[in-house]
C-alpha cells in the first residue's frame, strides 16, 4: 500500500492514520465522558457534529487547552506503539478515591500489519470505522443510564497511561511514573463497550464502576 | 520459549548495548541464546557450579576492569559471599551474564535504571548470584513467577508502567457560579410553589401617618430618614421632623416657598432643606436652627440632594448637579453637567468614588468624583429615573428604575459599565431600596405608581418579585425611605399618606435597635392601622 508520507491522514492502515483516528477517538470520547457524568458543568459544552452525529465538546479554554495537551502527548506515545491502556478515572476530589475508570486497551495487530499492506480485502473501510465510533460513543452516553449517580462538583478526574518500560517521561515534568496508582474500586462491576478495529489497532473499551452497596 | 517473557525487554537490550561496546561477536550470539534458554541455562549453571566460589562469567566476558569494580561496589549478593577479590575472569564461562551485566555497569548511562528504578531492585532481591545455592535459585525463580502469576492475576504486566498526566484538571470557571446559579433556581422552584409561604410580608402598615399638603410630584425628594432615626418629610412649606423612635413629631421651620427636597447628612446631625428657589438651606438638627444658606445659582428647583461627608450635591431642575462643601464660603466646589432634563435621583456610593445620578431626560450618569467626569452615560431607560440605589454590600452594583413611560429596573456593574440585569416592573418606580431576605438573598423593594400603587420586592438573584403588597396606597407612591436598620420601609403617596411598612428583618447587628424602636412604636401610640395626623 501507499507509504506513511502519501496516504490521507485519516487512513487507518498506515500508523499515522490509525494514530490519529485513535486519539481522536479519544479525545471525543473524553469530552463526552466528562460531559455525560457530570465532571464540568453543561455551559461548558457545546454541540458538535462528527463522526455523524451529534457530540459535545467542552468550549471552556482551560479544559480544552488541558485535554489537548496530554492528547498530544498520548498520540505521541501511540505512535510509537507504547501504549497499551488509556485510562481516564473519576477520583472524588475530597477523599481521592477511584469511583469509575473509563478504559481504553490498545492492541496493535501485528499479523494485520503486513497482511494489510498486501491483502486489501482486509481493509476496514472510513465508514466501518465511523459506525464503530459511533456505536461506542453511543454505549459511552447510554452508560449513564446505570452508573452510579455522581454529586456535582465533587469529582474530578485524572489521566493514565499504560506504557512499556522503556518509556522515557517527557522533559516538561507533566507525566509521572505512578505505577502504584490505586486504581482498585472497592466493589467495582466492569462493563465491556465495543470494539474499535482499524487496520492496525484495536481498542477495547470498559467502564468499571463502584457498585451502589 | 516460556520463559522469555520473564526476562524484560531492558534487560535484552541493555545487554546488548555492552555487547555492542566490547565487538565481540560472540557476546552477541551468547545474549541472544541466554534470552531464550534462560531457564534452562541458570539451572543447569546453579546445578553444575553450586556454592562455586567462582566469579559469574559475565565479568569475564567484558572489560574485566570495569565491570570488576562495579560489581563490588554494588552488589549485595557479592558482598554476602565476600567474593570482593578480583574476578578470577575465565574465559566465555556462559551463565546468568546477561543478569550481571544489565543491572551493574554504571558506567552505561541511566536510561536503563533511571526509568526503571523498580525493576532493578527487584533484580537484586530475586536473583541470587550464579554461586548461590540451587534452592535459593528456585526460590528466586519461583518468586518470579509467582510475581509474574499475580501479576497476571491482577490485570497488570510487568513490563508496564502507568504514567500519569500530572497537572490538575482545570477547574470550571462556570462551574461555581452556574452550579450555585442551578443550586438557587432549585431552591426557588422549591419555593415557587409557596412564594407567600416562604417570603411573606405584613399587607398591613405597622403605622399609618397623614401627610396633608404633600406635594404630589414624582421629580421631587421630600422625605428622608436619618441613620439617628429620625424622618423628616416636607408637607408644602413645612418641614417636620418624625421621631420614630419616640412617634413625636416637631415642625422644623416653615418656610415662604414650597420645599423641593429635603436630605439628612450621612451623620444624621445636619438636614439640607432644597427650595423651589434653587437655594439649599443647611440645617442643625439638634439646635433646630439654620447653619447656612447656599445659593446654586442656578435659579432653579433643587429637587435631590444626596451628602457624602461634607459635601451635598444638589440636583436642578436645569440638569445640573452642582457638589457643595458645606464648609466652605465658595461652597460650590464642582459643577457636574451632563443631563439636559430636570435631576430628580442622586446618589452617592457608599465610599464617595462614584455618584450616581439621573434625570427627566431618562439618562443614568456615573460619575467619578475624583474626576467629576462622566464615567457611563446610560440612555437605556425610557423614562425619567429617579429611583437609585446602591448594593450595600456590592460596592460597585447599581440599580436604577424608570419612571413611567419606562418602567424597570435595570442593574448596573459601575466598573465595567455592563448592565447587569433587568427587571420589568409594569410600573413607575419611585423608589428601590435594597435588602435580604433568609429565602430569597439579595433582594430589591420599589415602590410603584399605576396601577397598583403597590410596593413590590424582587429578589436579586432570580429576577422575580417574590412579594408584593397591592394598593399600598390610594394614589401613586412618590416616595420611599427605609429605616436605618433595613427593615421598614416609609412610602409617601399622592394620598397623602404615610405609611410604614415592615418589608426586611433588618440587619442583624441593628436587631437590637430595630426592637427597641418596635418597643417605641409600641409603647408610643402603639396600633397599627390606626391614621394619626401629624399636625
Amino acid at each position: 500500500m501507499s507509504s506513511t508520507e502519501s496516504a490521507p491522514l485519516r487512513s487507518s492502515f498506515t500508523i499515522r492514520g490509525s494514530t490519529t483516528l485513535i486519539t481522536e477517538f479519544f479525545d471525543f470520547s473524553v469530552n463526552n465522558i466528562l460531559y455525560q457524568r457530570g465532571i464540568y458543568p453543561m455551559d461548558d459544552f457545546k454541540t458538535v457534529k462528527k463522526y455523524g452525529m451529534n457530540l459535545l465538546v467542552t468550549h471552556d479554554e482551560d479544559i480544552k487547552s488541558y485535554i489537548r495537551k496530554f492528547m498530544k502527548q498520548v498520540h505521541v506515545w501511540l505512535k510509537a506503539g507504547k501504549v497499551s491502556r488509556f485510562v481516564l478515572v473519576i477520583v472524588n476530589k475530597n477523599t481521592g478515591d477511584v469511583v469509575e475508570k473509563w478504559q481504553f486497551n490498545i492492541n496493535v495487530n501485528e499479523e494485520d500489519q503486513d497482511a494489510s499492506s498486501l491483502n486489501q480485502q482486509h481493509e476496514i473501510s472510513p465508514e466501518q470505522i465511523q459506525s464503530q465510533i459511533q456505536a461506542i460513543i453511543r454505549q459511552i452516553t447510554s452508560c449513564v443510564t446505570f452508573l452510579p449517580n455522581l454529586e456535582v462538583n465533587e469529582y474530578t478526574f485524572n489521566i493514565l497511561v499504560f506504557t512499556d518500560v522503556t518509556t522515557a517521561l517527557p522533559q516538561n515534568n507533566e507525566w509521572v511514573d505512578s505505577s502504584d496508582y490505586k486504581l482498585n474500586i472497592e466493589g467495582e462491576e466492569c462493563v465491556q463497550l465495543k470494539s474499535l478495529k482499524t487496520n492496525l489497532h484495536t481498542v477495547d473499551t470498559l467502564v468499571s464502576y463502584k457498585t451502589a452497596n | 520459549m516460556s520463559t522469555s517473557t520473564i526476562m524484560d525487554s531492558p534487560k535484552s537490550s541493555s545487554h546488548r548495548l555492552v555487547a555492542r561496546q566490547h565487538t565481540n561477536p560472540n557476546i552477541l550470539h551468547q545474549s541472544s541464546h541466554s534470552k531464550t534458554t534462560y531457564k534452562y541455562s541458570s539451572k543447569y549453571q546453579n546445578g553444575k557450579r553450586n556454592g562455586s566460589p567462582q566469579r559469574s562469567s559475565t565479568l569475564s566476558l567484558a572489560s574485566p576492569t570495569k565491570l570488576n569494580v562495579v560489581r563490588t561496589d554494588w552488589s549485595e549478593a557479592q558482598r554476602e559471599t565476600g567474593t570482593l577479590k578480583p574476578p578470577a575472569a575465565p574465559p566465555l564461562l556462559r551463565s546468568n551474564s546477561t543478569m550481571g551485566l544489565s543491572k551493574t555497569d554504571r558506567f552505561i548511562p541511566s536510561t536503563y535504571s533511571s526509568s526503571n528504578g523498580k525493576l532493578i531492585r527487584d533484580d537484586n532481591e530475586l536473583q541470587p548470584p550464579a554461586n548461590a545455592s540451587p534452592s535459593r535459585h528456585i526460590e528466586a525463580q519461583n518468586k518470579l513467577i509467582y510475581q509474574q502469576t499475580v501479576a497476571d492475576a491482577c490485570g497488570l504486566q510487568m513490563n508496564e508502567k502507568i504514567l500519569q498526566f500530572r497537572p490538575r484538571p482545570p477547574q470550571s470557571k462556570a462551574s461555581v457560579i452556574s452550579l450555585n446559579f442551578k443550586n438557587s433556581q432549585y431552591d426557588f422552584k422549591k419555593n415557587s410553589i409557596n412564594p407567600l409561604r416562604s417570603r411573606k410580608i405584613n399587607n398591613t402598615p405597622e403605622r399609618v401617618l397623614d401627610a396633608p399638603d404633600f406635594n404630589d410630584d414624582f421629580y421631587l425628594n421630600l422625605i428622608s430618614w436619618s441613620s439617628a432615626n429620625f424622618l423628616a418629610i416636607a408637607l408644602g412649606c413645612d418641614c417636620y421632623i418624625w421621631n420614630a423612635s419616640s412617634g413625636s413629631v416637631d415642625l422644623l421651620h416653615s418656610f415662604n416657598e414650597p420645599i423641593t427636597s429635603v436630605r439628612w447628612s450621612d451623620d444624621s446631625t445636619h438636614l439640607s432643606i432644597g427650595k423651589e428657589s434653587g437655594k439649599v438651606e443647611i440645617w442643625d438638627i439638634e439646635s433646630c436652627e439654620r447653619v447656612r444658606t447656599m445659593d446654586t445659582q442656578s435659579g432653579t428647583r433643587v429637587g435631590v440632594q444626596s451628602w457624602f461627608d461634607n459635601l451635598v450635591a444638589t440636583g436642578c431642575r436645569s440638569g445640573e448637579v452642582f457638589v457643595n462643601d458645606v464648609r466652605v464660603k465658595q461652597h460650590m466646589v464642582n459643577t457636574l453637567a451632563n443631563h439636559v432634563g430636570e435631576v430628580c435621583g442622586l446618589e452617592y456610593r457608599g465610599d464617595g468614588l462614584q455618584l450616581a445620578s439621573g434625570s427627566n431626560d431618562n439618562v443614568v450618569t456615573i460619575w467619578d468624583c475624583r474626576s467629576s467626569l462622566p464615567q457611563f452615560t446610560k440612555h437605556t431607560h425610557t423614562g425619567a429615573v429617579k429611583a437609585l440605589a446602591w448594593s450595600p454590600d456590592t460596592l460597585s452594583l447599581l440599580a436604577t428604575g424608570g419612571g413611567s413611560s419606562d418602567q424597570k429596573i435595570n442593574f448596573w456593574n459601575t466598573t465595567t459599565g455592563a448592565r447587569l440585569n433587568t427587571i420589568d416592573t409594569g410600573t413607575q418606580i419611585s423608589s428601590l431600596h435594597w435588602g435580604s431576605s433568609d429565602c430569597f438573598g439579595k433582594e430589591i423593594v420599589a415602590t410603584g405608581g399605576y396601577p397598583n400603587n403597590a410596593i413590590s420586592v424582587y429578589s436579586y438573584e432570580h429576577q422575580i418579585k417574590v412579594a408584593e403588597i397591592e394598593h399600598a396606597h390610594d394614589a401613586r407612591i412618590i416616595s420611599g425611605q427605609i429605616s436605618p436598620d433595613g427593615s421598614i420601609l416609609a412610602t409617601v403617596g399622592g394620598d397623602e399618606n404615610l405609611k410604614f411598612h415592615k418589608i426586611f428583618n433588618g440587619n442583624d447587628d441593628l436587631n437590637k435597635m430595630k426592637s427597641k424602636r418596635n418597643t417605641g412604636l409600641v409603647s408610643g401610640k402603639a396600633m397599627t392601622s390606626k391614621i394619626m395626623t401629624i399636625r
